[in-house]
């Protein structure tokens, strides 16, 4: 095992930090660097500033919002995330986004890392056309899929069960994550597995000891790209739901809408609600995300 | 004995049933819990409870096309009128309820022709309302100008002109939502076209949207462009409301249900209502744009198709009527009803002396393109100048030539 | 150059049967739960059918030939693939000038990056409904703080209608989907970037390349896969956008028509309509996006080869 553990470490080691190339650029601060740090820092409130109105308009009343441009509440009221946890029952429906998004995209990439192992490092039989029906699954307009889809659950006796929305998102899942998954895993070395079977692995312990963990990157970047859609989405939810206690916290948002009027103060209160779950996953993800992402593209 | 019925059917006792009611509209299932509609109902009938859901608008038609196609189907579901209905019970997922229903005679005939199955002409839906289109008009704004509600097209325009050298905007459509900018068209257009006496004659096939008469009644949304509020073609529902609501805009064409988002906005607000107004030398006098809101339907694969029937029958009559117009804040389908609210009750005599048909929404719905999005398309090139109203009536009718014949609505 | 794209040596093999172990699960609920349904869903576009689900009979390619010969589609189906085109060509342009610029620049900051990819990456976590509406908000000539700012600063002139002017609608909805999805190339060329050995650069260096040729010769040539994976998945993106251009200008594509998409014109085809047999030609108009998307994203994945080959 020593000599695998060694050549792990290498691998891992080479990307951590920043570059060589990087490091040795911060030298002193060019006028140039003034200005690309400008530049990126503009660009950082472009991304941000629209996201602060959203959590500013959260604590305004429904005629301020509609009435005056300036989003800075002048008399900020929580009125907005009381009615929005009574009104939209959040406090249940966040329970059941937590069940079906966690279990969706555990079995997506579950079911997806070996498949995506074996059409990255074993050469078999249809094995371009497997990967090309996986990618035809990228392809798919949903809106299309779903009056089958509900015929199928129909079928299996599911609607009105959370197994519905899990049992589809994991499958639609799988397409993008495989995708993601054979391109990293393709950039491993070849070494590495020789040596593990040279101490006695087999292809079930190479794959999930040696191999799983070199990807760790790629998965939180799956995973993080496959939850935002599912933990957001309400269409499927209301397609395949029927009571109220199954609901999810995208359907709790769609409350807001109205015929003829939308309740933008409670709408907006929600999103904060919906949202920083989110952002906190992200954030705890990127670290993973970016130093992997590193160990896994271009190898 | 007591423990409630679990929906789906299999888990009832025999005298208890929940009967699932399902409407695009929060505002309706709001009106139902809320106002004790709910509550008056389940009273009368021991053993039947009533759960009402609200689906999401935008997404209504999607969900109920899975929604009727299989098990844990609801047992009652509201549908838009005219086309969307028509093409439900064209699936068979609803049925008939000509016979399900007692008593239908308290129904006017409009909103009965907008519950009705366009290939058999038998009725699918207890009409849930009427919904009048016309203008509201800032009273303040009227006031301080010293002008009073015009009395013809002319004066419409000279009362505009006055407004709008006063540094407010006279009229405010929501410019960037086809549906809308159609039925304020249709206010501005509906007596101008001729009314009652075009529908008869564009039904019957003798007249088309091309016809000068429509080509002048599209003509009117051209006239107005110079009083309409700056850049309309982005204003949305939303914008258009608090324009008007705050009196950045003095007058705006637009459907009943505003008496109530006017109410729900909390904006201090006097106004009035009026219909358009008429020229002498136009072909009609001037009317109340109107059309069917909406009706009950009964879904095929109801599990409680009785308690379902029990239900729909209810809301045939006066007392459920009362209840929601009042609720809801709509224009009643049915007679008997007292409308307390003072603007309602005023556009409610109006429609009944004299109403009109929305031509768009009562035909011009039943296939693609439906004939409202290509009219809010065309009103809005016209706004942009890119085409003259000539062209855009004789591009609306060209367009729904694809599928419109007159002939499907000669039972009616 | 070591570090060619080359796997051909690592691709080993294993039993029959591991192989069908690894693959099974994957490929079972896939085919299942998503290609089963969207195979079915394809075909319904063979028959024709009756108000909703109704079934009437099988009709060969008559769908098809209605979209081609009838109204609306003759006029509104091309109008609306030109604007899908524009969307995929605008956003891949911009994500790869753009978000190749900002990854490039963070690449070479040190702790801030990580801070910086985040702030990036927020837009991506809304949903894309709510960033529509929000947008919406935003850009209101009557009560958008965007404009108020641009008053503010003096700048009425560019106080425009944005999203009521069809000059501008279309590249403002181009460009919040940018704002919304630019995170994933920063996050991924940032990572190409990153596994780029210093000692490569280092060395064009020494050779006397200045930052622009090191960049063009060294650089761009080791980010081709990424830059392709990120352009197939924005040609897919821009080719089956739907929720944006709704939350903008609703099922018609306001103004005048100058945002609607295929994915619209399916939305007022299948759902919004009365029509009678508005399943099978929704079911048609899909099927062909569908047939045009896989092709495009295997002659984009064979161009990508191809321009790997040449470079390596």
């Amino acid at each position: 095992m020593n000599d695998t553990t060694l050549t792990l470490d290498s691998v891992e080691r080479a990307p951590s930090g920043p570059p060589a190339a990087a490091r040795s650029r911060r030298r002193r601060r060019s006028p140039q660097a003034v200005v690309i740090t400008t530049v990126l820092w503009l660009y950082a409130a472009v991304c941000v500033l629209p996201l602060l109105t959203m959590i500013f308009n959260s604590f305004r009343t429904h005629l301020q919002i509609a009435t005056d441009p300036w989003p800075l509440p002048t008399d900020p009221t929580v009125e907005n995330y009381v009615s929005a946890w009574a009104e939209a029952s959040f406090g249940r429906y966040a329970l059941n986004s937590i069940l079906i998004t966690v279990c969706s995209v555990a079995i997506s990439t579950a079911v997806s890392l070996p498949a995506a192992y074996a059409i990255a490092r074993w050469r078999f039989r249809g094995r371009g056309a497997l990967e090309g029906l996986f990618m035809s699954g990228l392809l798919i307009p949903f809106m299309l899929a779903i009056l089958p889809m509900f015929y199928l659950m129909d079928g299996l006796r599911l609607i009105d069960s959370p197994l519905s929305l899990i049992l589809i998102y994991s499958a639609n899942g799988i397409p993008f994550t495989v995708f993601v998954l054979v391109s990293f895993f393709r950039q491993l070395p070849g070494e590495l597995e020789e040596a593990a079977f040279l101490d006695g692995g087999n292809h079930f312990t190479v794959f999930l000891r040696i191999m799983v963990p070199l990807v760790r990157p790629a998965i939180a970047t799956v995973v993080v790209f496959r939850f935002v859609p599912i933990w957001n989405d309400f269409l499927m939810p209301l397609v395949m739901l029927r009571s109220r206690d199954n609901y999810t916290l995208g359907v709790g948002l769609t409350t807001f809408f109205g015929e003829y009027q939308n309740d933008w103060a409670s709408l907006f209160a929600g999103l904060v609600i919906t949202t920083l779950p989110l952002l906190v996953l992200f954030i705890l993800a990127t670290r993973q995300i970016i130093q992997g992402l590193t160990a896994g593209i271009g190898k | 004995m007591f423990a409630t019925a679990c929906g789906g059917g299999s888990g009832a006792s025999a005298n208890e049933a929940r009967v699932t009611v399902w409407t695009w509209s929060n505002e309706a299932m709001n009106a139902f819990k809320k106002a004790g509609i709910i509550e008056a109902f389940e009273r009368a009938h021991p053993g039947i409870h009533v759960e009402v859901v609200a689906q999401l608008d935008k997404n209504y038609e999607t969900l109920l096309t899975t929604g009727l196609a299989g098990s844990e189907s609801p047992d009652i579901v509201a549908l838009r009128s005219y086309g969307v209905l028509s093409s439900f019970a064209d699936s068979g997922s609803i049925v008939p309820l000509d016979d399900v229903v007692k008593d239908w005679t308290g129904f006017s005939k409009p909103a009965l022709a907008g519950a009705k199955g366009k290939a058999d002409g038998k009725l699918y839906a207890v009409p849930q309302g009427i919904q009048t289109a016309q203008v509201y008009y800032n009273k303040k704004i009227f006031a301080e100008l010293g002008l009073g509600v015009p009395t013809s097209w002319d004066e419409f325009i000279a009362a505009a002109q006055k407004i709008k050298d006063s540094g407010v905007a006279p009229v405010v459509i929501p410019g960037s939502v086809a549906a809308q900018i159609s039925l304020a068209a249709e206010v501005f257009g509906n007596a101008r076209r001729g009314a009652g006496d075009f529908e008869q004659a564009f039904i019957e096939g003798k007249k088309t949207l091309a016809d000068p008469d429509n080509v002048a009644a599209v003509g009117l949304m051209e006239q107005i462009k110079p009083y309409l509020v700056d850049n309309v073609t982005s204003v949305t529902l939303d914008e258009a409301v608090t324009l008007f609501a705050t009196g950045r805009a003095a007058m705006f064409p637009s459907g009943a249900w505003q008496v109530t988002t006017f109410a729900n906005l909390g904006a201090e607000i006097d106004y009035g209502t009026f219909d358009m107004p008429v020229n002498a030398d136009w072909p009609a006098k001037a009317v109340t744009v109107s059309y069917a809101d909406g009706g009950w339907a009964l879904a095929k694969r109801s599990t409680h198709p009785k308690e379902a029937a029990v239900l729909l029958n209810w809301l045939a009559g006066a007392e459920f009527a009362n209840l929601y117009a009042n609720a809801m804040g709509t224009i009643p389908a049915r007679d008997g009803v007292t409308l307390k609210n003072a603007q309602l009750a005023e556009m409610y005599k109006r429609y009944q002396s004299k109403p009109s048909t929305y031509l768009g929404a009562a035909y011009l719905r039943y296939g693609t393109p439906s004939g409202t999005d290509l009219m809010g398309e065309q009103v809005q090139k016209i706004w942009l100048g890119q085409t003259t109203s000539d062209r855009a009536a004789k591009s609306v009718q060209t367009g729904v030539d694809a599928w419109f014949r007159p002939a499907d609505f000669q039972h009616g | 150059m070591a570090q060619k794209i080359k796997y051909a040596s690592n691709v080993q093999r294993a039993p029959a049967v591991v192989v069908v172990l690894f693959i099974l699960p994957a490929f079972a609920l896939f085919a299942a739960v998503l290609l089963y349904p969207m195979a079915s869903a394809l075909g319904y576009s063979l028959f024709e059918w009756r108000g909703g689900a109704n079934l009437v009979r099988f009709n060969w390619f008559e769908n098809f030939v209605v979209l081609f010969t009838e109204q609306p589609y003759v006029e509104q189906m091309p109008r609306a693939f030109l604007h899908n085109i524009a969307i995929f060509a605008g956003t891949l342009v911009l994500q790869n000038s753009l978000g190749l610029f900002l990854a490039v620049q963070l690449h070479k900051l040190g702790r801030m990056r990580r801070l910086f990819q985040v702030l990036y990456t927020t837009p991506y976590l809304v949903s894309p409904l709510v960033v529509g509406y929000l947008w919406t908000l935003l850009l209101s000539p009557s009560f958008g703080p965007v404009n108020a700012a641009l008053e503010w600063l003096g700048l009425e002139s560019l106080a425009v209608s944005w999203l009521g002017e069809p000059t501008t609608a279309l590249p403002v909805l181009i460009l919040v989907s940018v704002w919304q999805w630019i995170g994933f190339p920063v996050l991924l060329y940032g990572a190409a970037l990153g596994a780029i050995p210093p000692e490569l650069s280092d060395a064009a260096s020494v050779d006397g390349a200045d930052g622009w040729r090191r960049f063009r010769h060294v650089t761009l040539p080791l980010l081709t896969p990424v830059i392709g994976t990120v352009s197939i998945l924005t040609f897919i993106g821009g080719m089956e956008t739907f929720t944006l251009p709704y939350a903008f200008g609703g099922a018609t594509g306001s103004p005048a028509g100058a945002t609607d998409v295929l994915s619209l014109l399916f939305f007022r085809v299948s759902f919004q309509s009365g029509a009678s047999n508005a399943l099978g030609v929704s079911s048609a108009l899909a099927t062909l996006l569908f047939l045009f998307i896989l092709g495009g994203a295997l002659l984009g994945r064979r161009m990508i080869r191809a321009q790997e080959e040449r470079l390596s």
